[in-house]
């Protein structure tokens, strides 16, 4: 038997923008097992519901991830909706959606682009960026902001999108997804791609379902699952389906993100066409009282809500599982066996983001 | 359209036959976490799902210092959120498939979010 060294990986390392680190256990070159630390960054947010009204929460929940920080704020709404028994308008379950969609495009064109990055692959890196920028420019057009919005409140949202500026942005987003289609075929197709990711880090269905994998990480096991199928926003009113993959490698969660990007542009087509008019918040009246649990599909996966309200201005607590938290332990069934130049792209194909994971 | 809430009450004494009989149903766990009232009561909560997205609660009433069994012989992955209670909340777990023996989280303040830390910070 090989002589087992420990390797530590992270928290600063060239691939990860986030601090992660795992201590690899080594027989030679091959990883036998890895034992994650996270905590570098822990910011204690969920603690300050002790001291903002759950009005401004919003705005601190939004800032757990410059990512997600949308979908974050849609589903902090979302649950305090629910256990105030607020019924939102129509035409903002539509804004939502879009932001939400938005959100997801240019999330996994980052991570696209950080993917490339990883196996030496500049000029993708570069393009998925570029296509990346259209989004952020939607973004800043629509809500002021390109990093945090802000647009999400209790009750509805701050600003709509006036149907001559929707119309423009499909047009935009036409051209967004032409430039996409050309990037996937270099992902699908590219043999660099190809020897770096395939066959790389198998997680099986039953261990993917098993273990907590959330999101892509569960999808390119071949598990359909996929939180908008619930129906929230304007979901149960669009035509999708979860977008799987079978192989449960590195390629497997590639593809998965990418097609998945192709979806979120026939998802905003869908609900530009069937956005109707109309009112764009309603007025809250009252405290939040009793707790309740809400399940909302991030672009890194299933995030979890919980929030418990004491009839006061303040909530008693507000609890947010991130999918990264999820995938860690996935990833600890993925590095066994995987040789450690592989370790960053199976890092990587999780997605991690401890600024949320560490709230 | 709010989804359907269900909260189980369950003791630490019934939690490792509850995770098993869960765990034989086709659930998988996908959250654990403590909370901690104005009143200082304390709970967790552990949220289980089916792959057709049905989801079940069970819920613990718990104090600081209290010592629980680890369900991550039963659910891997457990082992993070149980950490993760331990660090903020000082709940003890045994059993853990990877105990990080309190720095799991390093927080400047021991177990930051019980509720007597949130009492001795307010004097």
């Amino acid at each position: 038997m090989a002589e087992r060294t420990i390797i530590p990986f992270g928290p600063q390392h060239p691939v990860l923008p986030e601090p992660l680190h795992l201590d690899l256990i080594m027989e030679d070159e091959k990883v036998v097992g890895a034992v994650p630390s996270i905590g570098f960054v822990h910011r204690g947010l969920e603690k300050l519901v002790e001291k903002r009204d759950f009005h401004e929460m919003m705005y601190v929940i939004e800032r757990i991830c410059g990512i997600c920080s949308f979908i974050h704020s849609q589903g902090y709404c979302q649950t305090i909706e629910s256990l105030m028994n607020i019924q939102v308008p129509d035409r903002t379950r539509y804004l939502r959606t879009i932001w939400g969609e938005l959100s997801r495009i240019h999330s996994h064109m980052l991570w696209l682009g950080l993917m490339a990055d990883a196996f030496g692959f500049e000029s993708l890196f570069m393009h998925c960026w570029r296509v990346r920028e259209k989004i952020l420019d939607i973004f800043e057009e629509t809500t002021g902001g390109r990093v945090i919005f802000s647009v999400c409140k209790v009750g509805g949202v701050w600003k709509d999108i006036d149907n001559d500026t929707l119309k423009r942005i499909v047009n935009v987003l036409k051209v967004a997804e032409a430039e996409t289609k050309e990037l996937a075929g270099v992902f699908f197709k590219d043999y660099s791609v190809q020897k770096r990711t395939k066959g790389v880090g198998v997680l099986t269905y039953k261990e993917a379902f098993d273990i907590g994998a959330a999101g892509p990480t569960l999808r390119g096991s071949g598990v359909p699952q996929d939180m908008r199928t619930l129906g929230y926003a304007a979901y149960g009113e669009l035509d999708f389906a979860p977008v799987t993959e079978k192989d449960g490698d590195c390629f497997a969660r590639t593809n998965v993100r990418m097609r998945e990007v192709l979806q979120s542009y026939d998802l905003i087509y869908q609900a530009v066409a069937k956005i109707p008019d109309g009112e764009i918040d309603v007025k809250v009246k009252g405290f939040p009282t009793g707790e309740f649990v809400s399940r909302l599909e991030q672009p890194r996966g299933q995030v979890v809500y919980y929030a418990k309200g004491n009839g006061t201005k303040y909530l008693d607590r507000f609890r947010v599982r991130t999918p990264t938290f999820a995938n860690l332990a996935p990833l600890l069934k993925m590095l066994p066996g995987c040789d450690l130049a592989d370790v960053p792209i199976l890092a990587l194909t999780i997605d991690p983001c401890i600024s949320c994971t560490e709230r | 359209m709010a989804e359907l809430q269900t909260f189980v009450p369950v003791t630490p004494s019934e939690i490792i036959q509850s995770a098993e009989q869960y765990a034989k149903e086709s659930y998988r766990l996908i959250q654990m976490h403590c909370s901690a009232t104005k009143n200082n009561e304390m709970f967790v909560i552990y949220t289980f799902e089916k792959e057709n997205l049905q989801m079940v609660n069970l819920k613990m009433d718990v104090n600081v210092g209290d010592t629980i069994s680890s369900i991550s012989g039963v659910f891997f992955g457990a082992f993070l959120y149980e950490n993760e209670i331990h660090d903020l909340y000082g709940v003890n777990y045994s059993g853990m498939a990877v105990d990080f023996q309190g720095t799991f989280y390093e927080t400047a303040v021991k177990h930051a979010f019980a509720p007597t830390v949130k009492a001795e910070t307010k004097e």
